[in-house]
């Protein structure tokens, strides 16, 4: 890594070399067998230079590809962005918790063990579901170096459980499932079991829904859906094109009070924390937005550069090779209200606990449409069964304005952010 | 080469065992706005080991290829560990020993195309849209071309060598009046070669011009209406509401799918056809052998309204008594074959689009695809561009337009096929699991289907 540098400083560039290796073992249980045992072994290398102003950029998983990704590199930077930036020096970098070393001690044969008697136990409700379960344990390292001295990397495990129950009777067709992961071993899953099986139970019955106008709780899952078009508002490549609504808005106040919304990549325990983003910058956590008032975009090196910003520990590349603004664990404050409660609360209303298709459309509107693919009706203050076949439809901008009534007091892990439930009044169902 | 896989190969000890391995080369070009964002070339070795003992499979993948005898060992280790507990039967569907070298068929070539020219001609498209309206505030273009080299081999003796050739591109008009951001989205991409990318001036100014107008337009009153759905849409409609049930290995183990999927049950109307292709030219999804070395073909999934076939792997064809279809492909080399579409597409019909449309007093034509899911029961797709239909013609833009339906109902429900089939492709992909962006085509006539549920807030 260090000669690609010096090869690159030779040529008369500034250089960055960010490599990330990951050595994985998934296994699965798919329609009650165990179908798979899956193991990854992979490595990849990018090299991002600056030359006469430019950024080159080239990839490679071939092993001593050296030769090659300069040369690719150096081939791009003829036709590259203009680099607003230059690349970080070494910064004190936060190093949350983020390595578990007691995963390396867990065998392939335990980690099949998990998987097969966590899907005897979901077969053990009925014998007509199939049973869906996989177990993964991953360990990644990540390593950057640039020609500006930074020179850092950091080790992360990642351990994960889904567990899934499907039903097909007729056309209808029930699939509930639910997951807990983490860098670290660190849960039980007897709760796991637990809430398949009760949301089983309960969707397992279908009922009616007229359409119309109803409170309706959104599990921390089906929220990434309604935080899509603030995260692409707030994303810096939209601020600088001019594209975002909220150029120009910062320190307004755009939502209600009680709506905060954070990234925070140095979250303990959380996969997608870091002591450095994919450009070296150090992870942090950003107020994106608090008490309703807009506080900082998402940024990357580059888009920091052209709005004069700092960078927020965003970089990401996670969508290619060249880092863009993405975010690590989105996170909102945790509210008063059990989960239990609210639903206690509703005299008639929905629980929506995983939208289909709502990702699609244009995110600037803040129009989200999607089908409810997993809901359950709440009558008198209690889940009572399925509904179907209807569409979910809010505005995300208005929702935070004005049908935002609460969060829950309980905070679920998901792949990408730690949140409450979200309470929203006045939800247009048609169906 | 040859030498060291069929060695590596022998040494296996389990009921089937096989090697893949791939060799690509990938040219990314975006812009967004004024500037060239990014201009990326990535190159990738790797393969992976897949072992079937007793009924379940070990899967290894990897980049260093310096040891494939351990490589091998490590797959069939893992079938062991799985197969022994598991203790079932290996029924993998009999499929032909080849012996093939596939060269690349294509017209012009990507890589003979330089960076510098690729540049120039997205460019000029940057401009074009940027120069076409005031309101054009932003654009955003992804291109990509990737070369690569797969090398199959398996215990039954298969040894295919096969190049491929993929290339995608969308290039979005942006528009904006403060408060509104509105986007339309044209494509372009293919199988073999990069001549699908030039002259495309026409439809992108069309595209400038749907962003700008889509500004003054009102967003659709959700509700129940009656639909036209064009070719592009359409195309992702039965993608998405019927293609994904079609892949077996859903149905293989599941007593109650295979009850539903009853080949004979009647899906839709006597006019619907619906195909799932490997041998379309130039489309993208399309090759000469699956990633299990089993030819490719066109496979009729529908036909006359009635469910005739689905789509295959060796696995799911052989625990369901069928034959492979050709359909078992794979991301790449980190991930194992699963049972997939390739180019699907409603056949053409008999309604010419005049007829279609006559006679719906209130509906809505809904233009070009804006992505679309399903979860095997209920379908979901958002429309790029859509008018309302009044007393029979084509009347206001409305926006923000997304389509839901249970699927079985909503194939039932299709009243029209139109005369004027037309597959699309783009650079975008179908996802299944974490296999995703997959390259697949689709397409049809115009459609059209009464009682469709539209979102929206009132």
């Amino acid at each position: 890594m260090e000669r690609l540098i010096e090869k690159a400083a030779q040529r008369g560039c500034t250089a960055e070399v960010f490599s990330s290796s990951a050595v994985e073992n998934t296994v699965e249980v798919n329609d009650n067998q165990l179908k798979n045992l899956k193991s990854t072994d992979t490595h990849d290398t990018i090299l991002r230079v600056i030359r006469n102003g430019k950024i080159g950029l080239a990839s490679s998983s071939r092993p001593n590809d050296g030769d090659n990704l300069l040369k690719n590199a150096m081939d791009t930077s003829e036709f590259g962005t203009e680099a607003a930036f230059t690349f970080p020096e070494p910064a004190k970098l936060p190093q949350p918790e983020i390595y578990d070393p007691t995963l390396e001690s867990l065998s392939i044969e335990e980690l099949v063990h998990i998987a097969t008697s966590l899907a005897a136990e979901l077969q053990k409700e009925d014998p007509h579901i199939l049973a869906f379960t996989q177990v993964s344990r991953v360990y990644s390292e990540y390593h950057l170096a640039n020609t500006s001295g930074f020179d850092a990397s950091f080790k992360k495990t990642l351990f994960a459980v889904v567990a899934a129950v499907n039903l097909t009777e007729g056309s209808n067709m029930l699939s509930i499932y639910d997951f807990r992961l983490g860098t670290h071993r660190d849960f039980g899953l007897a709760a796991l079991i637990e809430r398949v099986l009760t949301d089983f139970r309960i969707a397992r019955r279908n009922v009616a829904l007229a359409a119309g106008e109803y409170p309706v709780i959104m599990s921390p899952e089906a929220m990434g859906n309604l935080l899509r078009p603030i995260i692409a508002c707030l994303d810096g490549r939209a601020v600088v094109k001019g594209i975002s609504p909220w150029k120009d808005r910062l320190g307004e106040k755009m939502f209600d009070e009680t709506f905060s919304l954070y990234d925070d990549g140095t979250i303990a325990r959380s996969i997608s924390s870091g002591y450095f983003d994919s450009e070296g910058v150090p992870m942090q956590r950003t107020a994106l937005v608090e008490n309703g008032v807009i506080r900082n975009y998402l940024l990357n090196l580059q888009t920091a550069a052209q709005l004069k910003m700092a960078p927020t520990g965003n970089g990401s590349r996670e969508g290619g090779n060249s880092p863009i603004p993405g975010t690590t664990t989105l996170t909102a404050p945790a509210g008063q209200t059990s989960i239990d409660d609210m639903i206690k609360g509703i005299k008639q209303g929905i629980l929506v606990d995983q939208l289909m298709g709502a990702w699609a459309g244009n995110p600037y509107t803040g129009a989200i449409n999607g089908n409810i693919a997993l809901g359950y009706k709440i009558e008198n203050g209690r889940r009572v069964g399925r509904v179907k076949d209807c569409m979910f439809s809010i505005n995300a901008f208005e929702g935070f304005k004005s049908q935002f009534l609460g969060c829950s007091k309980e905070l679920i892990k998901t792949p990408n952010a730690v949140l409450p439930y979200f309470l929203f009044d006045k939800v247009n169902i048609s169906g | 080469m040859k030498e060291t896989i069929l060695r590596a190969l022998a040494e296996s000890d389990v009921d089937y065992c096989e090697i893949r391995l791939e060799e690509s080369d990938r040219t990314m070009i975006s812009f967004r706005g004024p500037v060239l964002e990014s201009c990326d070339r990535s190159a990738e070795l790797g393969g992976n080991v897949r072992a079937l003992y007793k009924g379940a499979w070990g899967f290894t993948s990897f980049n260093d290829m310096s040891d494939l005898p351990e490589k091998v060992r490590l797959a069939c280790r893992q079938a062991h560990i799985t197969g022994t507990l598991k203790n079932g039967r290996s029924q993998l569907a009999p499929a032909p020993i080849v012996h093939d070298n596939v060269a690349l068929e294509v017209i012009q070539d990507p890589r003979d195309v330089s960076l510098a020219d690729k540049v120039a001609l997205l460019g000029k498209y940057n401009k074009l849209m940027l120069d076409y309206h005031e309101a054009i505030k932003s654009t955003s273009i992804y291109y990509f071309d990737e070369y690569r080299q797969i090398t199959f081999a398996n215990s039954a003796g298969t040894y295919i060598v096969q190049e491929k050739s993929d290339l995608g591109c969308n290039i979005t008009a942006i528009a904006s009046n403060g408060t509104l951001t509105t986007q339309r989205t044209t494509s372009a991409g293919g199988s073999n070669g990069f001549q699908v990318v030039p002259r495309l001036e026409d439809a992108i100014k069309k595209s400038c011009r749907i962003a700008v107008d889509l500004l003054a337009a009102e967003p659709v009153k959700g509700g129940q209406y009656t639909v036209i759905l064009d070719p592009d849409l359409a195309g992702v409609f039965i993608h998405e509401a019927f293609g994904h049930l079609s892949e077996a290995d859903e149905v293989a183990d599941n007593e109650n799918m295979k009850k539903l999927m009853t080949l004979g049950t009647r899906f839709g109307p006597e006019i619907l056809n619906v195909y799932d292709s490997g041998i379309e030219p130039g489309h993208r999804g399309v090759a000469k052998y699956d990633d299990e070395g089993v030819a490719m073909q066109r496979t009729p999934l529908i036909e006359n309204g009635i469910l005739v076939g689905r789509l295959h792997s060796r696995e799911s064809a052989g625990k369901m008594g069928e034959k492979p279809t050709g359909s078992a492909r794979a991301l790449n080399y980190n991930f194992p074959p699963i049972c997939r579409m390739r180019v699907t597409y409603i056949e053409q019909g008999q309604t010419a689009f005049e007829d279609m449309i006559k006679g719906i007093p209130l509906g809505i034509y809904a233009v070009g695809a804006y992505g679309g899911e399903t979860n095997g029961e209920m379908f979901t797709f958002t429309a790029a561009e859509a008018y309302m239909i009044r007393d029979g013609n084509i009347a206001e833009l409305v926006r923000d337009v997304t389509l839901t339906g249970n699927l079985m109902t909503t194939l039932k429900n299709i009243e029209m096929i139109g005369n004027d089939k037309y597959l699309q492709d783009s650079a975008g992909g179908c996802g299944k699991g974490a296999q995703v962006p997959l390259p697949t085509c689709e397409g049809s006539p115009h459609i059209r289907i009464k009682n469709v549920t539209i979102g929206g807030v009132k």
